[in-house]
């Protein structure tokens, strides 16, 4: 008997931890289905159907509907250009895309998912079925100019606030119109995916902003230091020979004029210069290899990933072209993330989609609370840097952005890639900003399969971003 | 007046979800209190039989030791009564209580034993007065009954109510409780009849008659049967009676709200099929209700169970094989489970063979075996595990696997063997896993689950999802999507209790098959009977683990296995076969140290 009280204490203990573990699991399970699966595909489609046929009403910041439900059923915005600009946004009640603000807010939207305080005063008050409205940080001027701009090729144009981090233009070309992506008829290919947030772009020489940021903090650091560039390629390891270019080289150079003509040769001596611990430590404080939620879709920061102690390597990486088993990526959101840290003395903020809910009562709540998500070590070289962006618009290859008043600053850049056909093409990008407490914004373009005007467009979106004034 | 009814039903989440969680962790907490007290009074010696020695040292100390249902003796500290001499082996004699009758045997045929100076080699029973050799020691056997009518004494006042006293537990209060439970009937009942549509009004009659039927017969239960069985165990029968209303009113809002009815049908078929599919699963409910005081009569006060032990013996791989040739349904629900009967019904056979095959299970473990007994044990277990993967019934084997092992491993404290069998387990899934395309799929649906949806984890993704947007409180009795859950009234119902009732109620369900585990385990530790001790264990870790598995695989926590949450899930085989082993556990809980002497 006391061997079975002692076999039954210990089956007691088992159960017991069995019981907490269910307990316990059942409700991280459901906290985790919330946060990801609440999107999942290949639900009964009827029953999606019924599900938002009452559902609240997806916003523009400027109050344009981009998602509504109406006699029973789901629409979405009634300017058709508009509701293709964000379809990888907004996504569909059918969830044929995924990581959507109508997937991923599904329960706020249908009644469910809110505090239990809330939940109890709405359902006292006879509000508690309805569903919340979403008020989106998108502005749909900005998003219809952006689509504009894209045009007929695949590409991606972010504009986000730097100071508060409202994302207030996010376009993905090729798109198409909800219907299609309903009935799954006439999709374009990638048309669904969306590049803004999920794309992953060698950032080419928009990267030297990072370089740059990096060099200031390195040891040998000299603000005036130059070196003779002989031709476009970085600085290869240590007795490498360099090929002399002749006339396409730069000469001496400086950091100023580096960043004006995008020298190669300048960010991949300073990048050897600085060493791989450093140019690494400097690429996760921009935010490279972190984890980036927005609110409850799922985004992607760059990856910065290469082999320690290989200049030859290293000076690639510097200037934004990874080879060999290096890894560097950006994702257009990212881009514009890198140069609002410059524009905001080196605090990134976090990103976000949804300014509010509209509770049945009408009212706005939850607002999104500004956060930051990464912060440069040092910041006190980092006017130098900006400053050089700024002079690199005025006077040098981004000068396409320019816009007259206003201290511009960008970066172009441009990166080999494998296409979806299999060849070699070359993407273009942008990264920029405005110097400008009343218009904080800056902008990540990246356009695929050829050589870009990337700074015209972007002087045009960041111009359309001034003219709208918009309140922030 | 519609769209006020089911505003009523929506704020009725409220009151059902706090209701079903206290009154669950209540009986929990009290449950579990309750074993603990009884761990700490360690152990109820065999009231009026002991044996008596004198000391090692000789002259007139006499030493009494207390026998308990199952007693080993040996040398080692893990035994019972612990004597030390070098002619005494580790574990030398194993005493016990079987059907009324006291037997001893060697622990192991290599020991020295003694009955009445005859050498002891198989079971013998002993009877007062008896001696009993044990190595170099001497013991007399005394039972106090005997002992007490020899020398015209009152049983009752001897020495043996002197010294080990009785333990009088006191039942726990439930008052409190039931009318908890009450009341959450009475609330979910009103709630799914003010959601019943009007194009159905015929059919609220019927509801209300048939859910009226269950709640005056679980009323009438909790008053009158502690009455006709002393030790009715209240506590038990409420987390069933929980279980079981919840799982009526769950089924009834699958029955009524929210059925789309075919193109092609006439609204006379449709509602005639409504109410044939709501008579059959309620009917089968207050049938298994109903027969409960039977079932408990019989296992309460006869040796029923005992002596169907040969018939189940056989019966249990019978009962697989039948289904084995018989059954149909893998193409649907990738094993072939159901029997087609006369008239459209279906019979599931194995959930009646996991009733042959725990009181199989129980009669072997009564004891602690000799290894031959084991061994047999396992052979017939082995064979009817190989008839389980055949079908393929993985639920079953998750489910009985581990009943196997966590009886067998109380019963005989053997943990290496224990081990032996958990690994033996182990390898029985890995080879599941290597030769079953559905078990593969199965685990690849899981371990995708965060990942992807595909076609074998679309279920639990739809049901995770459910549970996601019920929250704590639950979006209300009939306003979920549990169309778009695949098997959402049988495997998959925890989700859609979830999704409409809250998350609250889902772990108000954990509890009570919890506490009926707690009460089972209380019993077995109470009663002297070697085969009730193990059965009510059989019975209610089945209970537990069978919800635990069902609970965890619709989750995502373990991948899902084809087993359905017992009382609550539809399907009538598993409910009768259900009920009875309610019956058959809260009597075997009935049996009371006088009536394990019968």
């Amino acid at each position: 008997m006391k061997q079975l009280m002692r076999s039954l204490k210990s089956i007691l203990l088992f159960f017991i931890i069995i019981s907490l573990f269910l307990l316990v699991g059942i409700v991280l399970q459901q906290n985790k289905s919330q946060r990801l699966l609440l999107q999942s595909s290949n639900e009964n489609k009827a029953v999606l159907h019924s599900r938002y046929s009452n559902a609240g009403t997806i916003w523009s910041s400027d109050m344009v509907r981009l998602a509504y439900s109406k006699d029973g059923e789901r629409l979405y915005a009634e300017n058709p250009e508009l509701a293709r600009a964000m379809v990888q946004t907004i996504g569909d009640y059918t969830h044929n895309i995924g990581n959507t603000v109508e997937g991923a807010y599904q329960d706020r939207l249908i009644g469910a998912g809110r505090s239990v305080i809330q939940q109890l005063a709405f359902d006292f008050t006879g509000n508690g079925m309805t569903g919340d409205d979403i008020i989106l940080t998108v502005n749909s001027d900005l998003t219809l100019h952006a689509q504009s701009l894209l045009g007929d090729a695949n590409g991606s144009i972010v504009i986000i606030n730097y100071k508060t981090g409202a994302i207030l233009c996010m376009v993905s070309t090729p798109n198409t119109y909800p219907d299609n992506v309903i009935t799954w008829t006439d999709i374009p290919e990638s048309s669904l995916f969306n590049r803004s947030i999920s794309g992953a772009y060698s950032p080419g020489s928009t990267y030297k902003i990072v370089t740059g940021i990096a060099w200031t903090e390195s040891e040998q650091y000299d603000p005036n230091y130059t070196m003779y560039c002989k031709g476009q390629e970085p600085l290869l390891g240590q007795g490498s020979v360099t090929e002399d270019r002749g006339e396409d080289a730069h000469g001496e150079i400086g950091m100023q004029t580096a960043y004006h003509v995008s020298c190669n040769h300048f960010f991949g001596d300073i990048g050897i210069k600085t060493g791989s611990e450093l140019m690494l430590d400097t690429a996760e404080q921009f935010g490279f290899n972190k984890s980036l939620l927005i609110g409850r879709l799922i985004g992607k920061t760059g990856t910065y990933k290469a082999a320690d102690n290989d200049q030859y390597l290293l000076s690639w990486q510097s200037i934004g072209q990874p080879i060999d088993q290096n890894e560097l990526t950006v994702s257009p959101l990212h881009l514009a993330m890198i140069s609002g840290a410059i524009a905001n003395q080196g605090v990134m903020m976090q990103p976000y989609l949804i300014k509010n809910f509209i509770s049945p009562f009408g009212k706005n709540y939850e607002s999104t609370k500004q956060e930051v998500f990464s912060q440069l070590d040092s910041t006190a070289d980092i006017e130098i840097i900006k400053n050089n962006l700024i002079s690199t618009v005025e006077q040098g290859r981004a000068y396409g952005s320019y816009i007259p008043g206003y201290a511009i600053g960008g970066k172009t850049g441009t990166a080999e890639s494998i296409n979806n056909d299999g060849e070699l093409a070359s993407n273009s990008l942008y990264t920029g900003f405005i110097d400008d407490p009343g218009n904080p914004y800056s902008v990540g373009i990246v356009i695929e399969n050829g050589f870009y005007d990337t700074p015209a467009i972007a002087g045009s979106i960041l111009a359309k971003v001034i003219e709208l004034n918009l309140p922030y | 007046m519609q769209i006020l009814s089911s505003y009523i039903t929506y704020l009725a989440r409220y009151p059902l979800a706090i209701i079903a969680i206290v009154l669950t962790a209540v009986l929990a907490w009290k449950s579990l209190r309750s074993l603990l007290n009884r761990f700490r009074q360690h152990t109820t010696p065999a009231h009026g039989f002991f044996l008596m020695s004198q000391t090692p040292a000789g002259g007139d100390i006499v030493e009494s030791y207390p026998l308990f249902h199952t007693t080993a003796i040996g040398s080692s500290r893990s035994s019972d009564i612990r004597l030390i001499s070098k002619s005494i082996a580790g574990r030398h004699a194993i005493i016990y209580l079987h059907e009324g009758k006291w037997f001893i045997r060697p622990a192991d045929s290599n020991v020295d034993l003694y009955l009445n100076d005859r050498k002891v080699n198989n079971p013998r029973r002993m009877k007062n007065q008896d001696l009993i050799q044990i190595g170099d020691r001497v013991m007399v056997f005394v039972d106090e009954r005997v002992a007490a009518e020899l020398s015209g004494q009152d049983f009752e006042g001897s020495i043996a109510d002197w010294q080990y006293g009785r333990i009088t537990e006191r039942p726990l209060k439930t008052g409190f409780s039931w009318l908890l439970s009450s009341l959450f009937f009475l609330i979910g009942y009103l709630a799914v009849l003010l959601i019943i549509p009007s194009d159905l009004g015929n059919l609220r009659l019927l509801y209300l008659l048939l859910l009226g039927i269950f709640f005056v017969f679980s009323q009438i239960y909790y008053y009158v049967l502690p009455l006709v069985f002393e030790n009715f165990d209240r506590t038990i029968y409420i987390a069933f009676a929980f279980v079981a209303a919840l799982g009526l009113i769950i089924q009834a809002r699958f029955a009524f709200v929210d059925r789309i009815k075919p193109l092609d049908w006439s609204d006379a078929d449709f509602i005639r099929y409504i109410r044939n599919d709501f008579i059959v699963q309620a009917g089968v409910a207050i049938f298994g209700l109903a027969i409960l005081p039977i079932v408990v009569l019989i296992i309460q006060r006869t040796r029923f169970l005992e002596k169907i032990y040969y018939v189940c013996l056989v019966l249990t791989p019978l009962l697989y094989l039948a289904t084995l040739v018989l059954g149909r349904g893998a193409a649907e629900w990738g094993a072939s489970l159901w029997i087609t009967l006369p008239g459209g019904f279906s019979l599931q056979l194995t959930e009646f063979a996991k009733i042959t095959y725990l009181i199989v299970l129980a009669n072997f473990f009564k004891i602690r075996p000799p290894l031959k007994t084991q061994l047999l044990f396992a052979v017939w277990a082995g064979f009817n595990f190989i008839l389980i993967m055949l079908l393929p019934d993985l639920g079953s084997m998750m489910i009985l696997l581990p009943v196997t092992l966590i009886v067998f491993s109380v019963m005989t404290s053997e943990y290496l063997k224990t081990a032996g069998i958990l690994i033996g387990g182990a390898a029985i899934f890995f080879a599941a896993y290597k030769l079953l395309p559905y078990v593969q799929n199965r685990l690849y649906g899981w371990l995708t689950l965060w990942t992807e949806t595909n076609a074998f984890n679309e279920q639990i993704i739809y049901g995770l999802q459910a549970i996601a947007r019920g929250s704590i409180f639950g979006r209300g009795l009939g306003v979920g999507n549990p169309r778009s859950i695949p098997l959402a009234s049988s495997d998959m119902v925890f989700s859609v209790i979830c999704e409409e009732m809250g998350i609250l109620v889902g772990l108000a369900i954990i509890l009570c098959f919890i506490i009926s585990w707690l009460r089972g385990a209380n019993a077995a530790a109470k009663v002297r009977d070697g085969f009730t001790s193990s059965l009510i264990l059989a019975l209610a870790t089945y209970f537990f683990i069978e919800a635990a598995v069902v609970i965890a695989g619709t989750t995502g926590l373990i991948p899902l296995t084809g087993a359905t949450l017992p009382l609550i899930a539809k399907g009538g085989s598993s409910m009768i076969a259900k009920w009875l082993m309610v019956g058959m556990l809260i009597g075997l809980c009935c049996r009371n140290e006088e009536g394990a002497y019968r």
